[in-house]
């Protein structure tokens, strides 16, 4: 969004009207129905494997390093080595939860509730919603946008109509979605997994199923 | 005012984001056809990287991390719902 793509930009509107949708609508019942259902599992993989802590942490770093390195370096591109950007990736999370827990934010990088604490504290009239999440999400376009412009100038890019309306529509199933799942793509894949949370666990599981299915239906 | 202190690390993350060129929905998709491209490796290397040093922080005492309530089927259901929405929205 923050390189000038309006599409981009209609699907985060989407996600923020989701995320809100599924909290202050008719869905919040449905909502936490679903949330109740068959509650009680351990809530980390080492308490649900009985493993040791420090084990399962080595486990995961171990099969994700081999994962990632295992086959010979994808060719250059222009932007970052993907290891540059996975250090990176890896510094900024690390940092969220530092940063974070100083302001008393529970959680490291995250999209989805911090998208909705944006429309409910500047939309909704909710101002005691804004926290350490707000700001960090709102910064996300902001850094994306200078990145870009310290490159080049910044030129609008618009779909056609069609196109907007399906990338609104995804990006308000992503919100739904994120909400429910209690968390996105990075609030789960990348952060709950840092702590080893079974719900991000499950959560990712489902979202690559999700993907692959939509891809399905598609092709 | 701590909750300032978010601003510039969403900064940061907008700008690995766009010079890194990362994008989670390329990332799956990449997994998912079976290859090891650069988004994939990028994300299994930021997830290898934070789970030691979340975890080594938590050992040390200077960052105390709890994992979330487990909601199952919410957490299955959610997760659908959002990989799809993914595709459709694509990224």
């Amino acid at each position: 969004m923050g390189t000038g793509s309006l599409g981009a930009g209609a699907a985060v509107l989407g996600f923020a009207a989701g995320a809100t949708l599924a909290v202050h609508g008719p869905l919040l019942a449905l909502n936490l129905w679903v949330s109740g259902l068959a509650a009680g599992l351990p809530l980390s993989v080492d308490e649900a494997l009985r493993l040791p802590r420090w084990l399962a942490v080595a486990g995961i770093a171990a099969l994700a390093l081999a994962a990632a390195t295992v086959r010979p370096s994808p060719p250059r591109t222009a932007t970052w080595r993907w290891d540059v950007t996975g250090l990176a990736l890896a510094a900024v999370g690390a940092l969220a939860w530092i940063s974070g827990s100083v302001a008393g934010w529970p959680w490291g990088l995250s999209i989805t509730g911090p998208s909705r604490s944006v429309v409910e504290s500047a939309v909704l009239g909710m101002p005691e919603a804004a926290g350490w999440g707000t700001a960090m999400v709102v910064g996300i376009p902001l850094g994306a946008w200078l990145s870009a412009r310290a490159r080049r100038p910044i030129v609008w890019r618009a779909p056609e109509r069609g196109e907007i309306v399906r990338r609104f529509s995804g990006g308000t199933l992503m919100g739904l979605g994120g909400t429910l799942a209690a968390g996105c793509n990075i609030g789960n894949a990348l952060t709950g997994l840092s702590v080893l949370s079974l719900n991000s666990v499950i959560a990712t599981a489902a979202i690559v199923c999700g993907v692959a299915l939509a891809v399905a239906v598609r092709e | 005012m701590t909750a300032l202190l978010g601003l510039p690390v969403g900064l940061l993350l907008g700008v690995v984001v766009h010079r890194g060129d990362f994008c989670m929905h390329s990332a799956m998709r990449e997994g998912l056809a079976g290859e090891a491209g650069p988004q994939m490796r990028a994300y299994l290397l930021a997830l290898a990287a934070q789970v030691l040093v979340v975890n080594a922080l938590a050992a040390a005492g200077i960052l105390h991390v709890s994992p979330p309530p487990v909601a199952p089927v919410a957490a299955a259901a959610g997760g659908l719902v959002f990989g799809s929405g993914m595709v459709l929205a694509k990224g």
